[in-house]
């Protein structure tokens, strides 16, 4: 074998969770998504597609996902030159950064938020840096003026579940040189989003994930908003058929069933605090959420036992070995049913 | 608040880059150009549509399953790659279209001042993604339509990381015998990576065309790309995949993006993989465009590339814009290739059997409009 230095070899590379063969017979809340169906209205934009012979797929879709930017814009209130769809909103992160970070430049994040920003720069061989939180969840040690090519902020965050305060996003697009992107890929089960200071701040980009709220994580469907400007240069970089034709038929039709989108949200809000209550109940400390999972500890912070304890009884969570984390749980919110499973669950393993 | 500065933030070999500017939708084109109907035969895709077994399996799909996450590396149609290739596993990186694998290879070999070799009449996104990757390449002119050895080698340097052989060759349809393809691996040693595209290789029906796969064990600096879009008729899905030896993946893994192919892409693939009946039918309706092509290029005395691919360059007495645009009012939709340079050169992929008929008589009937010096012609034209 040739003697390559490729810059990556030292990188891990991100490897995929592990998933039980047998997952159908798991109560699954390890990766925050819906524990229900998408709208009906997608499975029907999905078979219309299809027509009687699936004939349609034999042929290249849309490379510029024109009615999808426009169900986003009209959602969103944007025109649709501020919107760009993504295979997941991984692309579209991973644009991001291809597009502003040269080898050698540098990115920044949270920590513990989304690593995934971290492997996405390696790839691209930009430096990256993080931040820890405060003890009252801001940015650790942040730059009076931040210099770097994009800092990646989750809000709601993952794992922990806190939102930062509206009013602190828009101090920290002030302090960044370059891009701040707010990765809302939670903003749905929360009372508020930064959708505003995308049309205040030239430097804010807004990422969303239909993976979560709108129940389509295998659907790999995203988007970014952001300054025409942004846009088209994120758009250029892209592989331009990014989006594959049922993709695009689902995407449209989930954003076009606001009702079915509203209702199941508000489900998923109220299992949640439902969960939050009987988990308080029975001595975990427990993160205020707004996003579609929890962050609970349990009265001996010992995270690890409690997940092996459930995933004895087929219960996938997730644990953090991380010393930050790893006295406590994310779970997602599954349905009211697997919450009360969940429940009996740990009242079960003490 | 100043507008902030894209200058500063994106780099400049960003900014140089076009963007690609994709075809309107059909009925725009109808519009513009006032045809009632419109034949694509712009992008060599399968006119049969997808294999039986993938139709069905996507009509009848359960929606739960789109709420949850695809397999983060479509690990079970990987398995079944794998056994219908003859490799491991781990050998197989699926990507969300051969395009996005292009972009793992080249992120996985290429810093800034490496380079790629590739030819320059050839599959242009090599070109493309190097080039917005601040990564140089070095482009060998074909010699007889073909991939040139000699070009290909001179170009190479100690900074060239990565050689893209299209083999059989988009747009010309030529490729490599097993015996030249092993005679360039040798000239060329094993200092760098032969990324070897075999879009179209299922088309290809002919006993020295090489299975690159066969070729790893003895040249472990391969790597072959291979698409479902192309035989397997799933443009619609962008699935593609790169095989290589568990060296190179392991290396490319790195760059991988997870979860990139979806669910219903994963398994509509898994479903379509290996459906002999359904290759043989499109070779066979294949040749017979081919040869329909062929016979009409012959009657015109048009110098026509064929091959066993789904497509066919054909050369022009006139310019390809032009064709193009008469093609278009006649409901034909062409691939013009003075962009790809090769001026006053068509690309035609093979669609139907009708569809071929009426594109032959549509060429026809477009070439004695431009040749025929009647003056009724010349007052009239013929559309």
């Amino acid at each position: 074998m040739s003697p390559l230095r490729p810059p990556i070899a030292s990188m891990a590379g991100y490897v995929p969770g592990f998933q039980p063969p047998d997952i159908a017979s798991w109560i699954k809340l390890n990766t925050n998504e819906n524990p229900y169906p998408p709208s009906p209205k997608v499975k029907e934009a999905i078979l219309a597609e299809l027509g009687d012979d699936a004939a349609l797929l034999r042929t290249y879709p849309s490379a510029s996902s024109e009615k999808l930017r426009q169900a986003a814009a009209e959602l969103y209130g944007f025109d649709p030159s501020w919107i760009i769809m993504a295979n997941g909103s991984d692309e579209v992160l991973n644009n991001l950064i291809r597009a502003c970070a040269g080898e050698g430049e540098e990115i920044a994040y949270v920590h513990p938020s989304y690593s995934y920003y971290a492997t996405l720069a390696e790839i691209q061989g930009a430096k990256v840096r993080t931040f820890g939180l405060t003890e009252d969840f801001r940015i650790a040690d942040f730059p009076e003026r931040y210099s770097g090519k994009l800092f990646f902020l989750t809000t709601p965050n993952s794992p922990l579940g806190f939102a930062f305060p509206l009013a602190y996003v828009e101090e920290l697009a002030t302090r960044c040189d370059g891009l701040l992107v707010v990765d809302e890929a939670y903003a749905d089960f929360n009372d508020c989003n930064a959708l505003d200071l995308v049309r205040r701040y030239p430097n804010v980009v807004v990422t969303r994930t239909l993976s979560k709220s709108y129940a389509l994580a295998g659907m790999r469907l995203g988007l970014a908003i952001a300054r025409p400007e942004i846009i088209a240069a994120l758009d250029k970089i892209r592989d331009h058929y990014n989006l594959d034709r049922l993709a695009q038929a689902a995407c449209v039709a989930a954003l076009q069933d606001q009702d079915y989108f509203k209702k199941r949200c508000e489900q998923v809000v109220a299992t949640r605090q439902f969960f939050v209550t009987e988990l308080q109940s029975l001595g975990y400390a427990v993160l205020e959420s707004a996003g579609n999972f929890v962050f609970a500890s349990p009265p001996d912070r010992n995270g690890r036992r409690v997940y092996d304890g459930l995933y004895a009884r087929k219960i996938l969570v997730r644990h953090f070995s991380d010393p930050l984390l790893s006295h406590g749980l994310r779970i997602s919110i599954g349905t009211r049913e697997e919450i009360e499973q969940t429940l009996s669950a740990l009242r079960d393993i003490g | 608040m100043n507008l902030c500065n894209l200058e500063a933030l994106v780099p400049q070999y960003v900014r140089q880059f076009e963007a690609y500017i994709p075809s309107p939708p059909d009925d725009e084109l109808q519009q513009m150009f006032g045809c009632s109907r419109l034949i694509r035969m712009n992008n060599n895709e399968n006119p049969l549509g997808p294999p039986p077994a993938a139709a069905a399996f996507l009509q009848s799909f359960d929606p739960a399953l789109v709420s949850r996450y695809p397999s983060g590396d479509c690990r079970p149609l990987r398995a079944r790659l794998a056994d219908y290739l003859g490799v491991t596993p781990s050998q197989v990186i699926l990507g969300n279209g051969a395009n996005e694998v292009i972009a793992f290879v080249i992120k996985a070999f290429c810093q800034q001042g490496d380079n790629i070799v590739t030819a320059d009449r050839t599959f242009a996104v090599y070109e493309w993604i190097a080039r917005f990757s601040g990564v140089d390449a070095r482009l060998a002119p074909l010699n007889d339509f073909g991939f040139d050895e000699e070009g290909l080698l001179a170009r190479v340097d100690s900074r060239t990381k990565l050689v893209f052989i299209c083999n059989p060759n988009n747009p010309t349809g030529t490729w490599w015998s097993r015996d030249r393809l092993i005679r360039f691996m040798e000239r060329l040693g094993p200092n760098h990576i032969v990324v070897l595209d075999e879009a179209y290789a299922e088309f290809m029906d002919q006993p020295d065309y090489p299975d690159g796969i066969s070729l790893l064990s003895r040249f472990p600096n391969l790597i072959i790309f291979r698409t479902f879009s192309k035989m397997y008729a799933l443009a619609g899905l962008r699935i593609g995949y790169l095989v290589g030896t568990e060296q190179v993946t392991d290396i490319v893994r790195k760059t991988a993006i997870v979860y990139s192919v979806n669910t219903l892409a994963q398994s509509a693939a898994l479903a379509a993989l290996g459906d002999q009946t359904f290759i043989t039918a499109t070779r066979s309706l294949v040749q017979e465009g081919q040869q329909m092509l062929a016979a009409q290029c012959a009657e015109l005395k048009l110098p026509i590339l064929t091959s066993d691919c789904n497509f066919a360059m054909i050369k022009l007495p006139f310019s390809d814009t032009l064709a193009y645009r008469l093609l278009m009012q006649q409901g034909y939709m062409v691939r013009t290739m003075t962009g790809f340079r090769f001026p006053g050169w068509i690309r035609v992929s093979i669609a139907g059997r009708e569809a071929m008929q009426g594109f032959c008589t549509a060429l026809s009937r477009l070439v004695h409009s431009r040749t025929d010096q009647s003056p009724l012609a010349k007052v009239y034209g013929v559309f």
